[in-house]
Formats: C-alpha cells, structure tokens, sequence
C-alpha cells in the first residue's frame, strides 16, 4: 500500500512535468498590460479611430503624459498599469481578502450571484465585481469599479486645477485598466469555466528546465503579432440596450445572456464569456459534458463530443499527424478538431500516450475523455482565437466608457458670448448642444455643466506676435442656467452659462469649450458624457473712420483739401472747374449711431436702430474704434465666415463745403475670429513647414493683424468707413496711408 | 530509508509547490550581444534592463510583485552581462524578465527564458545562442513603424526605483525626443 502511495507521489509530480507545462493564462505583468495597450490603440481613443482624447484637451493622444502622485506616465501605460494592479494579491499570503483574483471568474450559465468561482475556492462573479465598489473596498488596491472609474472621469471633467484633472484622468485611465483586465480574463476558458488554477505558478516551478511561466508569457512575441493583427481583431457587436439590476449594460461585454448552454455560436453578440465558455476546454473541464453529471461544478454542456471529431479518432480513422515546429523539429501526434458548435479550432486538444489505451480497456470513459490535454500547438489555435477577442472587447469597453458624445455649435446668433468693449471679460455664454453619442443612446437626465478652458495671456494679447501666456490652463466650470436636464439626439437645445462670478478673460488665449453630462445615457445610470469645442479666442469687432482721406483716380487726398477738389473739379469725365467739389463728396465725414449686429453666417441678419447687439454713439476721423468683442468659431481660412456682421450707420459732414445729402449707410460681411494659440504635436508635414519645422511640431497661432495709420486691426471681424472712391472701380493702396 | 528519503523530497517539494518557492536555483548571469540586424556590426550604448519578480500563486493564476532590477549598457563589442540575484533558496522570485533598448532601434522586452524556449520569438528576431550568450539582432526602426507600435516606449516596471533603471529611462527619452515627444520627466517622483 505504502508503495502504491509512494507510485502515485511520484506519478503525480511526473505528471506536473508533462501536463501543466503550458498553461493558457493571461500574465498580470506582460500579456493584461500589452491586451489594454493594443486595446487602446483599437478604440475610440487611438489617432485612428476616432480621437477622443483629443476631446478631453490631450493633443498627444494615448502619449499624453499624466501625473498622479509620484507617477508621471502616458495614457496608455495607466491603462496598462491598471491592467496589471487588478491582480494585486499579498505577495506572502495570497488568500481570500489578500488577493483580488478570486474574483475574476464569471460562469455565464449561471445566475450572476452564482457565477462566480466556485471550485474549492470560491469568489464573486467578475462581471458583479467589475461594479462592486463596495465589496471591492475589502481588498488590496481598494474600489476600482466602473462606476469609481466613472466618477473619477467625472471629476477629471469638472475639475478646476490642471494638478487635480491630471490626476483624476491618470485615475480613470487606471480604473479602465482594471476594467479590462476582468473582461480580458473572461477570454480564458479557466476563467469562465469554474477552473481554478493557482497551478499556473505552483508547477510551473517543476519545470524540467526550471524555469516556468505561464504560455502567453513566455510567448509574448506571438501574442504581440495576434494582438496586432488588423485583420484578426474582433470588435464585439453587444446590445447595450439591457441594464439587469441597476448594472451599466457594459456588463453585456461580459455576459450578454445570449449563450443558454443548448445554442453554441461564435457569434460577435455574445458576451465573451459566452463565447468562450462555449467554445473551449479549460485544463479541468475537457470534455466535461462526456465526463461530469450535470450538477458538477466542472460540468458544462459545449463544447462537447460532438463538437469535435473525437468519434474518427475512436473510429481509428483519424491518422497520426506531423506538425513542423518553428524551429523545424517534427512533432508527431493526434489532434481533436473542433468543427461544429461555434467556433473551429483545428488543435483544440491532444490524445495523450494513453489515450488509446484508455479506451482498449474503458471504453468511452470518463478517464478515456479526461486523458486528453492542450499542448502548445492547442495553445497557439486557442490564442490565435481568444486574443483578438480579448483586444476587440477591451476596446469595445473603452468605446462604451467614451461613447457620450455632444456637439457643440454656434447658437443662432453666431457667438457664444459677446460684451461691449467697457468689459474685461465674457460674462454669459449660449451654445447649441446636441446629443451625439454613436450608439444612439439618449441623454434624458442628467446634471450639464460647461468647463472654459483657457490660458491667460501676459500682456494685450491683439498683437500681430505671439504674447506670452500663463503655462497652466485656467478653469472655469459653470452648471447651467435653466435647468435643462437633456440633450436632444435629433434636434440642438439652447443652453446658457451665467459666468458673470468668473468671466473669462479678454486676454485668454488658447480658449476650449468643454461640455460635461452625467446622468442617464441609454439604459446606463450615472454615465458621463462630454462635448468638446475648440472655439475662437476674444475677437474684436473694430470700425476705423478713415473718412478725412479720399482715394480719387488711384491716389489718396485728405479729404477736402484743395487737391482733392481739383482731381474731380479737373476731371474730364465728370469735372466742370468751377472751383469747387460739386461733382463728387471729397469732404470728411464723421459717424454717429453707429448700430451693430451679429449674427449667422446662414441666417445673415442686418443692423437696424431696433435690431442691433450694440451701439456705438459717435466716431470721428482717423479714429478706431472697438466696438465689441465676441467669441464665435475660427477657421484657419479667414475667407471661410463663421457668422455675419453687420453696421448700419449715419455720416454727417464736418467741413461747410459739403452740401450732399448723407443717406444712412448699412453694410453686412461674412466674419472670422482670432485664433490665438498653441497646438502641440501637429503631425501634419505640410502645416510644420510653415514654421520649417519636422513633423511633429509645436504650432504657435497668433492673428494677423491688419496695419493701418499707425493702428491694427483683426481685419475679418472689423470694418473701414471709407469715402467712396472716385471713379467707382479706383483702387487705392492703403499701406500708403 | 531510501522511501522515506524519497517521501520527505517530495513531501518538501510540494510544500515549496503550494508556497510557490523555487527550492533553490542560481539566479544568472545573464549574457549577450546585440547587433545590427542589416550588418551584423555589434551595437554600442544599448542598454539591457534586467527585472525580476515575484509570483504568487492564486486561483486566478499567478500574480507579480517587482523584486529588483540591474541594468547595463552594451560595450563597443555589443557585449553585455547581467550578474543576476545569485544563489536563491526558496525564493518566489522567478528568473529575469528583459528588456532591450537603444533609440532609433527595435527594442525587445521579454522573458529571459523565452529567448531559448520560444520557438516563434526565436525564429522571429533570429535570436542565435553561443553557449550561455545570446546574440540579439536588432533593427533600425523609422519613425512611421514607431508611431505605429502600440506598445511604444517600452517602461521598465513601475514599481522599478529611479535608481535601478535610469539608463534605461534615459535612452528611452533620448528615443522620445527623437519622435517629437517631450522626455519623461520623472520616475517615481523623482527627476530622471
């Protein structure tokens, strides 16, 4: 007896060697951090693919660097730093309240508070954990649920300190890590299948050659390549249309209740705990369906028997195969395919040496289906399969995390905000908001709040050079106005900002808009959606008289002065010489009820004594005047109007000479805004050659303003009260003023 | 005797099992070479990051903690060597992870055991081995392929002191800036 126990010590320790050599796990340390990086690069949030981050004021994309405590790290290494801490575990003593990972399985076939690892350990379902703050409190690392890490966005949103926004993002960024790492793990059968395995690292140390890790470690390299694979990558098609409990519907990443345990599929709808639940063997659960009852905690229905073709190799008509390694050694064994139920997988288990005997002596046993095993060819089919998945889902779960999407438009009067030129700075702001969140969800309750992001400037910042600006962005972070609590998808709503405790400045440069939701978003409660706007800088609307000067036949005159009379008294078209300017007004004229109006470029409306937005009482000659100021949309095109401008304005004359009657002049123009700021890593060739500088380039925008008579002026948004030339179509230069 | 000889090491040897103990191994060296992939020129200035942690077993699989790291610079000769940790006696510290960086180069992070084992890895990087050294090929990237690379730059851990990996975090921001990216400026709250 004694010896018999001694065999089987001995048998069971060989067996270590042979059977736990690869283990298909994802690693903590490597594979959970490169799934989220290459996850992030297949979202919303990549350059490619939709930008995002751009939204949120990082120009850098997933390379925006983020400080949170003593940590400095891009974007996409807090994701992947998060990825990694959802697997914190007391490194001495890795039991249930010490380690996170007891609850990082989810059985899709069962009800969620039972689905969980039940398998002489025993832990909450992942998908339940991924949401549980409270419980998640309870272990090393704390709460990094999805809605901490959505609060946490929140607050990076509204936050009013560049410190504190830095850190709440880096915090999302991590949170989303954490979030990942769940949803990755549900692409690894042991994990969906009730199949505990601290094996992974127990005997990996038995290792002949010492050395173990699990699989997808030690084969980073192939799960780079898979994981970077355009055209593996499986991006998840889940309705997010169902919350369970008051549960965000990303929960249908996990488990979409779509998989029964009786209609197998391989179908994109299925959460990827169904998909792999259904589709492969976990290292205890080979076979299960052939091997269990069904009452057994290792039992489940798929894949089964007859998913593969198990039935031609007892049939003895499947041969011997020769697999041809990489480093061409010859690998000669029987391979089970999976063929039918979902997914195929040529390699999808191996008979061992004693398979076959197995069977000679008991038949279709439960020993014969359990002397099956996955060896490294099996490995690579199922990685080849679940690896894409794991990056496509992670991705999908970023994409519903950011998926609140606003725009943000101009309101009907062309500007956010406009003051007279007596103010310091922008008091009110209105904008059109519409709900464009790409799934369709809707915004029906919620909290809006807007947040001015601008720098302040050094010095008056309407100079023709780049002033010096604060480094730090200032904040501004306003609910708004009327209590409105939604945000159309169909039609734009109206919104308006009192900022009159915290105008934003005339000297701000390098002004956003951003606008923050958080309530209701679809079916999901408490989810926050933003609007991002990159809207113009202070713009002043400037009318210059240049009334006491007369351009006649190509050359400027002061208007009235004896030159000027004789060039049209001489003239031999229209002159009489008879000593005086009767033929045309060559006399200075002086404005007064001066009526401006701004308005859209689509809907141009003109200045009038009852429709104006402002009224300048007088203007003399060679004066400028600044009006007002205005925030509106810019575009590098000044030609390209972003809303209308309009004067309508009364002339007199000022020298006796000038009998004309002066009719009231109105004049409407297509209007641009100032573009003052610094846009970082501009990846565009063509646009860093414009300061001959290489791709990418730091661009430092600032107006181009218009010299005249010792003055300058925004010309797109400004007028020139000029006399009328004579002839018609004379043209004067006006730089020789 | 020799039974109970033989039930006591395997008594023992499942007791380290269950905590996840190496019973005692050498911890290294770690040598190498790296050399150009299109001339075959060994390679200067690379720097060659060793880290090693430990592993905690757990019913979700295993778990790392960092446990320390050595680095090193290639010689004119493309040479280098890690000594590594030495004798561990039941120890969950598992053997080195790698990571090999040097701007304007392909940099390769890896299990150390993976440049003999992995077949795939091997056969892609065209990895050769001399005895107990490696030679590691390593190609000139552009700026496209490393924009293109998710991945990119490859960190030491960050649970990695200043200290232990300064050069490594230099080279990679001499890398950053040559892309167009600022530096890293700190590490752990420190300034590298």
């Amino acid at each position: 007896m004694k010896k018999r126990v001694l065999v089987a010590l001995i048998l069971f320790t060989f067996l270590s060697f042979v059977f736990y050599k690869d283990i298909l796990a994802w690693d903590d340390g490597v594979t959970h951090k490169d799934l989220s990086e290459f996850a992030a690069e297949d979202s919303i949030l990549s350059e490619n693919k939709g930008n995002y981050l751009k939204n949120l004021g990082f120009d850098k994309g997933l390379m925006q660097e983020l400080k949170w405590g003593e940590k400095k790290l891009f974007v996409k290494k807090w994701l992947a730093g998060g990825a990694k801490l959802e697997d914190a575990s007391d490194p001495l003593f890795p039991a249930y309240g010490t380690t996170r990972s007891y609850n990082h399985f989810h059985n899709p076939l069962k009800p969620w508070e039972q689905a969980g690892l039940n398998d002489t350990w025993t832990g909450k379902s992942s998908l339940l954990w991924a949401q549980d703050g409270s419980y998640q409190q309870n272990f090393p690392e704390g709460d990094w649920s999805w809605q901490k890490t959505r609060l946490t966005y929140y607050y990076a949103l509204t936050s009013q300190t560049e410190a504190n926004r830095q850190a709440f993002f880096a915090e999302t960024f991590q949170g989303l890590g954490h979030q990942m790492h769940l949803l990755q793990d549900t692409a690894v059968p042991d994990h969906v299948r009730n199949d505990a395995h601290p094996e992974d690292a127990i005997f990996g140390k038995l290792n002949i050659n010492i050395y173990f890790e699990s699989w997808a470690k030690s084969e980073r390299q192939r799960i780079i390549d898979l994981a970077s694979d355009p055209n593996l990558l499986l991006i998840p098609n889940v309705s997010f249309n169902i919350s369970y409990n008051g549960l965000s519907p990303v929960s249908q990443l996990f488990d979409a209740d779509q998989y029964n345990g009786a209609n197998p599929s391989s179908s994109a709808g299925l959460g990827l705990s169904e998909y792999t639940n259904t589709n492969f063997f976990s290292n205890d659960t080979i076979f299960a369906a052939e091997r269990y009852s069904s009452d057994y905690r290792h039992y489940f229905p798929f894949p089964r028997k007859t998913s593969t073709d198990v039935q031609d190799y007892i049939s003895e008509i499947k041969p011997l195969l020769i697999q041809l390694a990489e480093d061409g050694i010859e690998d000669k064994g029987i391979w089970i395919k999976k063929d039918k139920d979902g997914e195929n997988i040529d390699h999808f288990v191996r008979t061992s040496w004693w398979t076959g005997k197995i069977y000679k002596t008991s038949g279709e046993s439960a020993l014969f289906y359990s002397s099956f095993y996955r060896d490294e060819k099996c490995h690579e089919d199922y990685a080849r399969k679940l690896i894409p998945r794991a990056v496509g889902y992670s991705a999908g779960l970023l994409d519903y995390f950011f998926r609140g999407n606003i725009e943000i438009t101009l309101p009907g009067n062309g500007v956010y905000s406009l003051i007279d030129s007596s103010k310091t700075g922008f008091t009110d702001l209105k904008l059109l908001a519409k709900n464009t969140t790409s799934n369709g969800d809707e915004m029906t309750d919620g909290s809006i709040e807007l947040v001015v992001r601008y720098k302040l400037a050094h010095e008056d910042p309407f100079q023709p050079y780049p002033v010096e600006t604060d480094t730090e962005f200032t904040y501004v972070v306003i609910p708004e106005t009327n209590n409105i609590r939604s945000i159309p998808k169909d039609n734009q709503v109206e919104l308006t900002f009192d900022l009159s405790q915290n105008p934003i400045s005339l000297w701000a440069t390098d002004v956003y808009l951003q606008l923050v939701y958080r309530g209701r978003l679809g079916n999901e409660e408490g989810a926050v959606a933003a609007g991002y706007k990159d809207i113009s800088e202070p713009t002043p609307i400037d009318i210059f008289n240049n009334m006491d000067k007369t351009c006649l036949k190509g050359t400027w005159y002061d208007a009235g002065s004896p030159g000027a009379i004789t060039a049209v008294d001489t003239d031999s078209a229209i002159g009489n010489n008879n000593g005086i300017a009767d033929e045309w007004d060559v006399y200075p004229h002086n404005m007064q009820n001066i009526y401006i109006k701004i308005s859209s470029i689509s809907n141009p409306q003109n200045a009038s004594p009852t429709d104006f937005d402002h009224k300048v009482d007088a203007l003399g000659t060679d004066s400028l005047k600044r009006s007002m100021y205005i925030l509106s949309d810019y575009q590098d095109n000044p030609a390209d109007y972003k809303f209308s401008y309009s004067f309508y304005s009364q002339w007199y004359g000022t020298d006796t000479r000038d009998q004309y009657t002066h009719l009231d002049i109105l004049n409407t123009f297509g209007g641009n805004a100032i573009k003052n700021q610094t846009e970082h890593y501009v990846q565009d060739q063509q646009e860093c050659d414009s300061i001959g500088a290489e791709a990418p380039c730091d661009i430092r925008y600032y107006p181009l303003l218009y010299p005249l008579r010792g003055i300058t002026m925004w010309g797109p948004a400004a007028v020139i009260f000029d006399n009328p030339e004579y002839p018609a179509d004379a043209s004067c230069n006006w730089s020789d003023l | 005797m020799q039974k109970i000889i033989l039930v006591v090491f395997i008594s023992v040897l499942g007791i380290l099992n269950l905590s996840s103990c190496y019973a005692a191994r050498i911890d290294g060296p770690y040598e190498g070479k790296v050399i150009d992939a299109d001339t075959g020129q060994p390679i200067e200035g690379v720097v060659v990051l060793g880290t090693w942690s430990r592993e905690t077993p757990t019913p979700g699989g295993a778990t790392h903690n960092f446990y320390d790291a050595q680095e090193t610079v290639t010689d004119k000769n493309g040479e280098f060597k890690i000594k590594g940790l030495g004798l561990l006696v039941i120890s969950n510290v598992i053997p080195m992870d790698v990571l090999i960086f040097k701007a304007g180069y392909e940099y390769l992070g890896t299990p150390w055991e993976s440049l003999k084992k992995s077949k795939y890895l091997i056969q892609k990087k065209n990895i050769k081995w001399e005895g107990d050294r490696v030679i590691i090929p390593l190609k000139k990237v552009t700026m496209e392929e490393r924009k293109k690379d998710p991945l990119y730059p490859p960190i030491p851990p960050t649970e990695a002191p200043l200290e232990k990996a300064r050069l490594m975090l230099k080279e990679i921001n001499k890398d950053l800036v040559q892309h167009g990216f600022e530096p890293m400026e700190i590490w752990r709250g420190k300034k590298i």
